[in-house]
């Protein structure tokens, strides 16, 4: 007896490291989700009659109209304000930069003369940190490709390899990619390859975007931080070069993670699931703020003081919303709603501009949000067959892959 | 630090104020410091369970305060990794709370989250010894398993022992459970609860000897 009663005692002096901070952090959490946890309130009939009959009426002037009329009666009831019939094809962007596309038929580059390259039969792409490379994956190869698409490395991956993501500095970068199931991170050079953990969720991880970034003592004096979906419900920050793991973030809400990005400054990681957004203060694990919807896509804005995100619609041909976020407070600004899916968002890189992609009428939609006649749109058709030249109508609709100010050569 | 408020006793089942804290060691939640300056007495598990259900924040602050130091050295004990740990306490706490709705108020509510935490942990355990043979096998650059705190004798003891043998120990231990808690909450029969127990403490005991003796 008084052995077992010393071994409760050693036992029961055991104690988890950093306990008082942990549970800090966990109240944080276990509070959020308590206050997340009220069941959604029912729909009512007369509004979801009213959507309803919205969609029909779009659906019907689709099917009726030819292509050009019907973009711009959906235009004009999509966005709640005049746009010109949709321009037949992409003659110029509205404001500088260069977009970084995926289709199909590989990865293009589009310019703001409104001219395209394509890259290469690539998957999946991002835009090295000041815009001269681009990291593209195929199948089981990373590659470093360049503007005029010459490659300038490849290694292959252990597995299929899928999100690469570059970020650094002008003279050390880092490419981060996922490999099945693993993520693994390669020096800018293509060498250096490493695991940097095993079983992470399919998600693209997210870089801090600048070791400048404006961060408190742990995480400022680190040069390349990434964060990464361990699992479909928490998120993990972690040096690297040294392999710490500084941060563990527990997302409250039954949803599954569907995107993380830093903001630009570094302040603030933002994480999309399936039900809500929610900002975190990456220093402490802090939940800033939290917003409550179901939506398709996000964007900070490139100053980091604005998310754009994209509500889903309640059916197929329901309507679609774009809601501006402040991103220092969480205030939500509706704008007018649009029927059907949305499926991608982007900001220009001055960040007067949005672009969506707009599967249904096969049309992208750019949409002025500051300086000169907030609002204006304009929407550019037939961007499935400018991705796909010669694939007719089997041409599937690309996704947008980032719109970034590039150095020049 | 010792906290003088609840005792969890029973696999986590609260008793009456102003006994020892145990293992658990923590600070008075701040909802039971008011109640005792108002010289109210502390309310029942199931009345805060109840309060929980109708969107008491503080009924649930007072249900984390009471429960998390345990669940989270649980977990730490049965892991030996102090940050997956805590990820496995939170999210046994918010699966508690997914399903707080629907959860019985006649039963205790600790033993339940203890029960969730533990196989939650012996599932990260199992998980990680697998990642760790194949990541040999293979060849491939692999981490050691983290071992936060492990400096300890008594802990690196602990470490030796398979995941469900410390999680018998820690539930029995640390949790202060009974055989037949341990055996509803981890699916076994209580005979094997008893012979894993008995074994683990043949390789424990040998250690705390030797350290009282030194």
């Amino acid at each position: 007896m008084r052995r077992d009663a010393e071994l409760d005692r050693r036992l029961s002096e055991l104690r988890a490291p950093d306990e008082d901070a942990a549970e800090a952090r966990a109240w944080e959490v276990v509070s959020a989700a308590y206050a997340d946890r009220a069941p959604a309130p029912r729909p009512v009939r007369g509004r979801r009659f009213a959507v309803a009959l919205a969609a029909a009426v779009a659906v019907l002037a689709v099917g009726l109209s030819p292509a050009g009329a019907a973009v711009a009666d959906l235009v004009r009831s999509v966005i709640g304000t005049e746009a010109g019939d949709p321009e037949p094809s992409l003659t110029r962007l509205p404001t500088a930069g260069e977009m970084l596309v995926e289709s199909g038929d590989g990865v293009w580059i589009v310019r703001e003369d409104g001219s395209k390259r394509r890259l290469g039969d690539f998957d999946e792409a991002s835009w090295s940190p000041n815009g001269l490379f681009v990291a593209a994956t195929d199948g089981r190869q990373l590659a470093a490709v360049d503007p005029l698409g010459e490659v300038r490395w490849a290694i292959p991956a252990p597995r299929e390899a899928h999100d690469p993501r570059w970020s650094g500095t002008d003279v050390d970068t880092r490419i981060a990619y996922r490999s099945a199931g693993d993520l693994r991170v390669v020096a800018g050079d293509g060498t250096g390859d490493a695991l940097v953990a095993r079983d992470v969720s399919p998600i693209a991880p997210a870089w801090r975007p600048a070791p400048e970034a404006k961060l408190g003592p742990e995480l400022g004096s680190r040069t390349h931080v990434l964060a990464y979906a361990a699992s479909a419900s928490s998120v993990r920050i972690t040096d690297t070069d040294g392999g710490d793991v500084l941060r563990r973030i527990v997302i409250p809400g039954r949803a599954p993670i569907d995107e993380i990005e830093f903001s630009a400054d570094g302040s603030f990681l933002l994480v999309r699931t399936g039900d809500a957004l929610l900002a975190f203060e990456p220093e402490g694990g802090r939940l800033a703020w939290r917003s409550s919807m179901e939506t398709s896509a996000a964007a900070l804005s490139p100053d980091g003081r604005h998310v754009a995100t994209i509500t889903q619609p309640d059916e197929p041909n329901g309507e679609s919303r774009l809601v501006l976020i402040d991103a220092g407070t969480g205030e939500e600004r509706r704008l007018p709603a649009g029927l059907g899916r949305f499926t991608d968002i982007a900001w220009s890189p001055d960040g007067r501009w949005l672009v969506l992609g707009w599967t249904a009428a096969d049309q992208w939609l750019f949409v002025r949000v500051r300086g000169n006649r907030p609002g204006r749109v304009i929407a550019v058709g037939g961007i499935s067959r400018q991705f796909a030249p010669g694939s007719g109508a089997e041409a599937s609709f690309p996704g947008i892959a980032g719109w970034m100010l590039t150095d020049p050569p | 630090m010792t906290g003088g408020a609840l005792a969890l006793r029973g696999c986590g089942i609260a008793r009456s104020e102003g006994e020892s804290l145990g293992v658990m060691n923590a600070e008075p939640a701040p909802t039971l410091l008011r109640a005792r300056l108002l010289g109210a007495r502390p309310r029942s598990e199931a009345a805060l369970v109840r309060a929980a259900q109708r969107d008491s924040e503080e009924a649930l602050e007072e249900l984390f305060r009471r429960h998390w130091r345990r669940a989270h050295r649980a977990a730490f004990l049965v892991v030996g990794d102090g940050a997956a740990a805590e990820d496995i306490a939170q999210e046994a706490f918010l699966a508690a709370i997914r399903a707080l709705d629907r959860f019985d108020r006649r039963r205790p509510f600790g033993p339940w989250l203890h029960r969730i935490t533990v196989n939650r942990a012996i599932d990260y355990s199992r998980a990680r010894t697998l990642r760790s043979e194949s990541a040999l096998f293979e060849g491939i650059e692999g981490a050691a398993p983290p071992v936060d705190g492990l400096s300890d004798s008594l802990l690196s003891a602990l470490r030796e022992l398979s995941p469900e043998h410390r999680a018998v120990v820690v539930m029995r231990h640390v949790l202060e459970c009974t055989p037949g808690e341990i055996a509803d909450a981890l699916g076994i029969p209580r005979g094997t609860v008893n012979s894993r127990l008995r074994r683990a403490l043949d390789r424990l005991r040998p250690i705390v000897d030797q350290e009282e003796r030194s």
